[in-house]
């Protein structure tokens, strides 16, 4: 019986720093003692512990303050910084992420391949988040310790923020039919031209072909591939129609969309059989270097082209998500 | 109405008069049960949970002073006003007139 009243002190002090826990745990206990009596009733007991109030409210009440780690006077800042710094981390991570991925992927087949770098750049991105939230919060919480209790610094006039100035999300009707038109276009020609025409491409001496410049072997595989991404763009078009402005689902499924689509085409222009032999051996003798030296020219070529594609891409969707998470604000 | 929020509202009204009729009731010596049942025998109702820790926190302000009891069967801690307290009271009494005229201002001008 006693055990019941002694463990709920024990809930209430635990909760306490270090130099009140004995006093609380002292009087607490002879309020309780007056508070029963000479009662041994268990019930009793319960409801007179139930009045006390829940362990962690009481211990709230003798500690006289709320704790925090960021208190709510700097919370609303903490969310804002947090979502911006959250965003650029996240898109750093993912054109970095890419770029390492891409260079450095390790399985033969097409479908692996993206599957190993979707799994690379989504652990870089959660690996990213996270730092990004320990090093904000951290901050946040140095500067929340550092306020707590301390008057607010005067302010003047001039130390008031700017108006924002008024700024779209819409998506231009035109641009969202051009895209639409141009892309279903140009993703037609793309893949029937990879189906059917891929091997007439070659170098041709008095109407015969010698040899073709691109491997049908290696292209084949990706076929599907560039199917899903162009009928996959196609939707995020009619999407951005439909909504007309940028929200946070569209903003996710444009995104997932431009990682898989430059994803898929960095593997293609990585594959090292996808331009054959004979034309590297035709464009070296051409070019008057061994075919060694251009290979290598041009495999440095296409990492340049991996990074530089991997940039501009991440730029896009910085730019995306900040006119996405800027119009939530406003 | 919403009964939860209005309740809320009532229950944020009446904290700042906890202090007072706490003060009001340590002229004489009381232990943290005995001023519960005087407050609740003159129908001021202060929860337990919320009593205990503000007798503390008035000690820890320096407006009451307590000491332990250790001569009957239960040790019990009995606070009183301080000096400095019994001041504070004086004083709070004097506001706690102000607050009541102007509402009571206030409300009878809304009446008419």
């Amino acid at each position: 019986m006693k055990h019941i009243v002694e463990r709920y002190i024990y809930a209430v002090t635990k909760r306490l720093p270090e130099n009140m826990k004995e006093d609380v745990k002292e009087e607490l206990g002879a309020h309780i003692a007056d508070m029963i009596g000479e009662q041994t009733d268990e019930a009793e007991i319960d409801r007179i512990l139930h009045q006390l109030g829940h362990p962690r409210e009481l211990a709230k009440n003798y500690r006289g303050h709320d704790s925090y780690v960021i208190s709510p006077f700097f919370y609303d800042d903490y969310i804002q910084v947090l979502k911006i710094v959250g965003v650029i981390f996240l898109v750093v991570a993912l054109t970095f992420g890419s770029i390492d991925a891409v260079l450095h992927v390790e399985a033969t087949s097409v479908f692996g391949s993206i599957v190993e770098i979707f799994a690379s750049i989504l652990s870089n991105a959660i690996s990213s988040l996270l730092i990004a939230f320990a090093c904000v919060t951290l901050i946040f919480w140095g500067i929340d310790r550092a306020a707590r209790d301390k008057k607010l610094p005067e302010w003047k006039l001039d130390d008031l923020p700017d108006l924002p100035k008024p700024h779209t999300t819409k998506i231009s009707r035109v641009e969202s039919i051009l895209g639409l038109i141009f892309g279903t276009i140009f993703s037609t020609i793309f893949i029937v031209f990879m189906i059917s025409y891929m091997d007439i491409v070659g170098f041709y001496q008095n109407g015969v072909m010698l040899f073709p410049i691109f491997n049908q072997s290696v292209i084949n595989p990706f076929i599907p591939f560039f199917i899903i991404s162009a009928v996959f763009g196609f939707i995020v078009s009619l999407l951005k129609l439909y909504y007309g402005e940028w929200k946070i689902n569209l903003a996710i499924i444009y995104t997932v969309h431009q990682i898989l689509s430059t994803v898929i085409m960095l593997i293609f222009v990585s594959r090292p059989q996808l331009i054959t032999q004979d034309t590297f051996a035709q464009a070296a003798s051409y070019f008057d270097m061994t075919t060694e030296t251009l290979s290598k020219n041009f495999s440095q070529f296409i990492q340049g082209f991996i990074v530089f594609v991997c940039i501009i891409v991440g730029i896009d969707l910085l730019s995306t998500w900040i006119k996405t998470l800027k119009k939530k604000k406003a | 109405m919403d009964q939860t929020m209005f309740n809320n509202m009532v229950a944020e009204l009446r904290r700042g008069t906890h202090m007072l009729s706490v003060l009001s009731q340590l002229k004489t010596n009381q232990y943290g049960y005995s001023l519960l049942q005087a407050l609740e025998a003159k129908g001021v109702f202060i929860e337990a949970g919320t009593l205990y820790p503000l007798m503390r926190r008035l000690e820890s302000q320096g407006l009451l002073s307590s000491e332990w009891d250790v001569s009957e069967s239960r040790p019990r801690k009995y606070y009183r006003l301080s000096e400095e307290g019994l001041e504070v009271y004086q004083k709070l009494i004097d506001e706690w007139q102000k607050i009541v005229n102007e509402i009571k201002l206030i409300v009878e001008e809304e009446n008419k």
